[in-house]
């Protein structure tokens, strides 16, 4: 069962919580963002102190995201890469899809017109990629700097994401004489007090928080992937460190003021 | 010809830019025999309102023996007006530290601060050398482009496929620095 775990770390060396976490949650891939740890020091640490089957999957550029995995069965070579996002292919069981790496524009230096331009230029950039690498589906994962509700993330052009299972069980919608391709957004469970974990994955009560809470660091997945999704969860704890302050937001002074998440994907159909 | 035709309009040479980018993608599928290909993928924008606002047309460049891509620049005009059309590279990406050259803005610090409290703001015209208002200005910016050290960094690091051990991360870039979230 695929598990993994996104954290964007601040740029903050936080390799022995990094290890921790891998060893807490058995992650098969690990994959930091806004990291300023080189990618040699991170291995190293994740194979002396976690497991020594760890490798750093071919990538051409790691401007955003650092990526190890442990089992080479899963693939994860890039494919493709913007300044924003690295598309690497991603196989369960024997399904061929990607796993889209994305790093969203961030919210204070760019306005919302700006932000829906990004994510429907981003997710036609993805229809290609699907057709030039001849994928299933492709799992999109990252810091999107954008909350699930925010019109770039469930606009027809925009990512298309929906709520629940049930809402993408069409597979398409039409917009303007186009077909866009659903995705199931899981972060929406995670919302608010009755959610088992924390709120969301940033807490910020400045200009770029207007909710005291954000879901910025989500996933994804492609209507044709939907079955092979077990869980997403946000990370509080990483053996015994705790990522979470007195308050219960995430502990920037000692770890990042993003949580991570953890995503579970089964190797077969509603495994 | 009269001398109030303005500058820099030929009519015998008058393309579009996905017509002028056709032209750069013959000329590298044949300096590079067949192993780069340029991609060029039309994509339409919406505005807010749900009007088409933009085409996009973003350019990769593929490794034909590989099949990995990278994108290194999008062309954006208006719906059904090619021009002005402007360049948006992706370079504008990288940390000042390596950048050949970068510009920064003349005012900082106490200087901002001062402007505020006395209520003025100077304006300033900021020119953005990317935007094209001809073919030929066009066809300049695109072989500027294609110039750029990053973009030669770009098409190395495909054909490599990997980074090299040694290669260390970019840094901070200037956004993140003010608080990317």
């Amino acid at each position: 069962m695929p598990r993994i775990v996104f954290w964007n770390v601040h740029r903050k060396d936080l390799t022995p919580m990094v290890c921790a976490l891998a060893r807490s949650t058995k992650a098969d891939v690990i994959v930091l963002n806004e990291n300023d740890v080189p990618s040699k020091q991170t291995l190293s640490a994740l194979r002396q102190e976690v497991d020594t089957r760890f490798f750093k999957p071919e990538c051409m550029s790691e401007k955003r995201f650092y990526c190890f995995c442990r089992d080479e069965s899963l693939g994860l070579s890039e494919v493709h890469y913007s300044s924003r996002s690295s598309f690497r292919e991603l196989k369960i069981g024997s399904t061929r899809s990607l796993l889209a790496l994305i790093h969203g524009i961030d919210v204070r230096n760019n306005d919302p017109a700006t932000r829906q331009s990004f994510a429907q230029t981003l997710s036609a950039e993805i229809r290609i990629r699907m057709e030039e690498q001849s994928a299933t589906g492709v799992i999109l994962l990252g810091d999107f700097n954008m909350n699930p509700f925010d019109a770039g993330m469930n606009q027809a052009a925009g990512f298309n994401a929906m709520m629940t299972r049930s809402c993408v069980s069409l597979g398409k919608r039409r917009h303007i004489e186009e077909d866009y391709d659903f995705y199931y957004n899981p972060m929406w469970s995670l919302f608010g007090d009755n959610s088992s974990g924390p709120p969301g994955t940033v807490h910020d009560l400045t200009g770029q928080g207007p909710y005291g809470w954000s879901m910025l660091d989500q996933v994804l997945i492609h209507h044709s992937l939907v079955n092979f999704f077990k869980n997403v969860e946000i990370l509080t704890q990483a053996e015994n460190y705790n990522l979470m302050n007195k308050q219960g937001r995430p502990d920037k002074s000692k770890a990042s003021d993003h949580f991570p998440i953890l995503v579970t994907l089964g190797e077969k159909e509603n495994e | 010809m009269s001398s109030f035709w303005p500058s820099g309009i030929e009519l015998k040479n008058i393309q579009s830019p996905i017509e002028i980018l056709k032209e750069a993608q013959r000329d590298w599928d044949s300096n590079s025999d067949g192993i780069l290909n340029l991609v060029l993928n039309t994509i339409k924008v919406e505005g807010i309102n749900g009007l088409l606002i933009e085409m996009r047309i973003i350019v990769d460049i593929k490794h034909i023996p590989s099949n990995r891509t990278a994108t290194v620049f999008t062309v954006l005009h208006r719906q059904n007006s090619p021009y002005p059309v402007s360049i948006i590279l992706e370079e504008e990406e990288l940390p000042d530290i390596l950048r050949k050259s970068y510009t920064v803005s003349g005012r900082k610090g106490i200087e901002t601060v001062l402007e505020s409290v006395r209520g003025t703001k100077e304006t300033i015209t900021v020119n953005n050398e990317w935007v094209a208002d001809t073919p030929l200005e066009f066809r300049e910016n695109l072989q500027k482009v294609f110039n750029r050290s990053y973009l030669k960094s770009m098409v190395t690091n495909l054909i490599s496929g990997h980074l090299p051990d040694e290669e260390e991360p970019n840094g901070s870039t200037a956004e993140e620095l003010h608080g990317e979230g």
